[in-house]
């Protein structure tokens, strides 16, 4: 027997066996299998055995039937799971996964799997944006083929109802995969799953009607290990919040789908006002930020624990930055910022909470927005560029622009811009986010569009 | 057959073929299904690992061998001397290169990493897996995983209307 140092360590080698190509292993030959030592080895070994299971290998500590052959990867369920948890959570490829065969499309669909596919992305990819677009609310897909879903797979359908007029129909807000509007005719919020095409309508409470009022929808789900993203079949609450409450006092409600029922008036202890522009809220930690106008830099806070309302006022801007556009970010884990825009300059603010509770805003970056690669130049054509900021994305460090004819995010951290969609006029986005599961189509599983069978470009990217 | 070798504890391994790698605890324990045996006391000092042949199990031991966190004195001076993101770029180098082995051999050995219960393995081939397939058509993935398209063509007709722009 060969023997020699490997990194420190002794390497046996078997002279029968040509190569061995793992590095710092003995491997011995039965052959070999002279010396007393290795015949006690083989003794207790035998006690020693790991058996193969449907969910992978299973420890025994006895002598047993030698285990089945493993089944090829594509074959075992278990593992064909695994490859497919490692597909990018672009919508398209688990559509595509699931068209390969009925086993494959048996794991793209299974709630189990999908579960597990959140779980193993954690972030759902931004699909696209919800906005008014003339006497209508449609979507307007962000990503490129084939991850571009048509509009009208997310049509909301509201002119096909009660021929409603549309302008008294507002969007609120857009989360966790749902969308709420407000319907000031039947002083009602409707709540939208995009994905699967249910819509909820709920009465607002007595204190709401006949008063203008802003929301928020979000997933009420509290297992540990849930992702949003794809929360159709979790709870909801959507929360809503009016100026003219009793007394002319702020109030806020929140109604719980799995309760089905408003909760108690949260009247405020401050006295503010509030601008109807429908600006999106942010959800950072376990609150719900809004700006109080699109002038000033207050900021309304909700406390979904502690059920409260709060003014929070907004960094000291210098003079430069009073009237730049501008919107709340999140700067960090739970911690809000505030993004200025006035150009050419970009300015973001933190917002740091002390041990004793004191919240400071702290200068957190100035950019100047000539040194983007990417955006338009100065003019475009003979019409000069204008430059608005349009919002913040959520669970992300990515604010949106509009540059000349286009939407943009912009990552704050690399100042990295990627065009979005046009964006002819200023309107306000919500940015809809979720994973995409593959059979949930809507209205008898097709999304309505001519029958088209392309049997060319079909690969998974 | 308790091995010491410069004082760390060594086990055996043996594959079905009848070969036995002798191989560090820590490095054996890499794998979940393996430390489970060895933390319960139900591990004496080989164990036998069956329908993982010793080619597969060589290139399984090779990986847990590069990726077992480096402790102890040697371990300890080594990394002080590299950064860690250093380590880890020098760590997925090293991945690309092992994981360049044909389909038969990776599919074993996402085999053998969920039957071990070695995570990084079983993610590192079934990313492999998938980066592979992701570019190429349907017929290309069934071609090539040989998988057999068991769908009517009026079934796969329907799947893909039902969200047709994942088809364009």
């Amino acid at each position: 027997m060969k023997e020699s140092e490997d990194g420190g360590r002794r390497r046996r080698r078997p002279q029968t066996q040509a190569s061995d190509e793992a590095v710092g292993v003995t491997r011995r030959h039965p052959q070999l299998h002279a010396s007393e030592e290795v015949a006690g080895v083989a003794r207790r070994r035998s006690r020693s055995q790991i058996r193969a299971t449907s969910e992978g290998a299973e420890v025994i500590c006895r002598r047993g039937v030698f285990p089945p052959a493993l089944a090829s990867p594509i074959e075992d369920d278990g593992l064909l799971r695994e490859i497919l948890l490692r597909l990018p959570p672009q919508p398209s490829l688990l559509v595509r996964a699931s068209a390969v065969c009925k086993q494959w499309r048996c794991a793209a669909t299974d709630p189990k799997f999908l579960r597990r596919f959140r779980l193993h992305h954690r972030k759902p990819p931004l699909l696209g944006l919800f906005h008014r677009r003339k006497d209508d609310i449609v979507f307007t897909p962000v990503m490129d083929r084939p991850d571009r879903i048509p509009p009208s797979r997310f049509d909301l359908h509201l002119l096909d109802t009660d021929s409603h007029n549309m302008w008294m129909v507002e969007l609120l807000d857009c989360r966790h995969g749902r969308v709420l509007l407000m319907d000031t005719l039947w002083d009602e919020v409707i709540m939208c799953e995009p994905i699967t095409g249910e819509q909820h309508r709920l009465t607002v409470p007595a204190e709401f009607v006949r008063n203008r009022f802003t929301g928020a929808v979000l997933c009420a789900a509290i297992d540990h290990d849930h992702v949003h993203g794809s929360c159709h079949l979790s709870p909801f609450n959507v929360v809503l919040i009016s100026v003219f409450g009793g007394n002319n006092q702020p109030i806020a409600c929140v109604y719980s789908s799995e309760i089905g029922e408003w909760g108690d008036i949260i009247p405020s202890t401050v006295s503010f006002e509030l601008s109807y522009e429908h600006t999106p809220g942010l959800l950072v930690g376990n609150a719900l930020y809004w700006l109080l106008d699109s002038i000033g830099n207050d900021i309304l806070k909700f406390d979904l624990d502690e059920q409260s309302l709060a003014v929070i006022r907004g960094p000291p801007l210098t003079n430069d930055f009073r009237h730049g556009s501008h919107c709340i970010i999140q700067a960090g884990d739970g911690v809000i910022g505030f993004a200025i825009l006035s150009y050419p300059h970009l300015q973001m603010w933190q917002r740091n909470i002390n041990f004793h509770g004191v919240a400071t805003w702290v200068l957190w970056k100035t950019i100047d927005m000539r040194m983007i690669i990417g955006l338009p130049k100065q003019i475009q054509g003979k019409r000069a560029v204008v430059r608005r900021i349009l919002g913040s994305l959520e669970d992300s460090d990515e604010i949106l622009l509009s540059v000349g004819r286009g939407a943009y995010k912009v990552q704050l951290k690399s100042m990295k811009p990627k065009k979005l969609c046009e964006n002819g006029y200023l309107t306000r986005y919500h940015s809809f986010t979720s994973f995409y599961p593959p059979g949930t189509s809507i209205a008898g599983g097709f999304d309505g569009a001519d029958m088209m069978h392309d049997s060319q470009g079909d690969s998974l990217v | 057959m308790a091995t010491r070798e410069a004082g760390k504890k060594m086990i055996m391994l043996k594959s079905p073929d009848g070969m036995e790698f002798e191989v560090e605890e820590a490095v054996a324990m890499e794998s979940q299904t393996i430390r489970k045996m060895i933390e319960d006391d139900c591990a004496d000092t080989a164990i036998l690992i069956p329908n993982i042949n010793s080619k597969i199990l060589s290139r399984v031991i090779e990986y847990c061998n590069k990726h077992v966190p480096t402790t102890g004195a040697t371990g300890a001076a080594a990394s002080d001397t590299v950064a860690p993101a250093a380590l880890a770029e020098d760590l997925k180098i090293w991945d690309a290169e092992f994981i360049k082995v044909n389909r038969a051999t990776r599919f074993n050995l996402i085999q053998a990493a969920s039957y071990l219960n070695i995570k990084g393995l079983l993610d590192l081939t079934s990313q492999t897996t998938i980066d592979t397939i992701s570019d190429n058509s349907l017929e290309e993935i069934r071609s090539f995983l040989s998988t057999k398209n068991d769908y009517l063509p009026e079934e796969e007709q329907t799947i893909r209307r039902e969200n047709q722009w994942a088809f364009q």
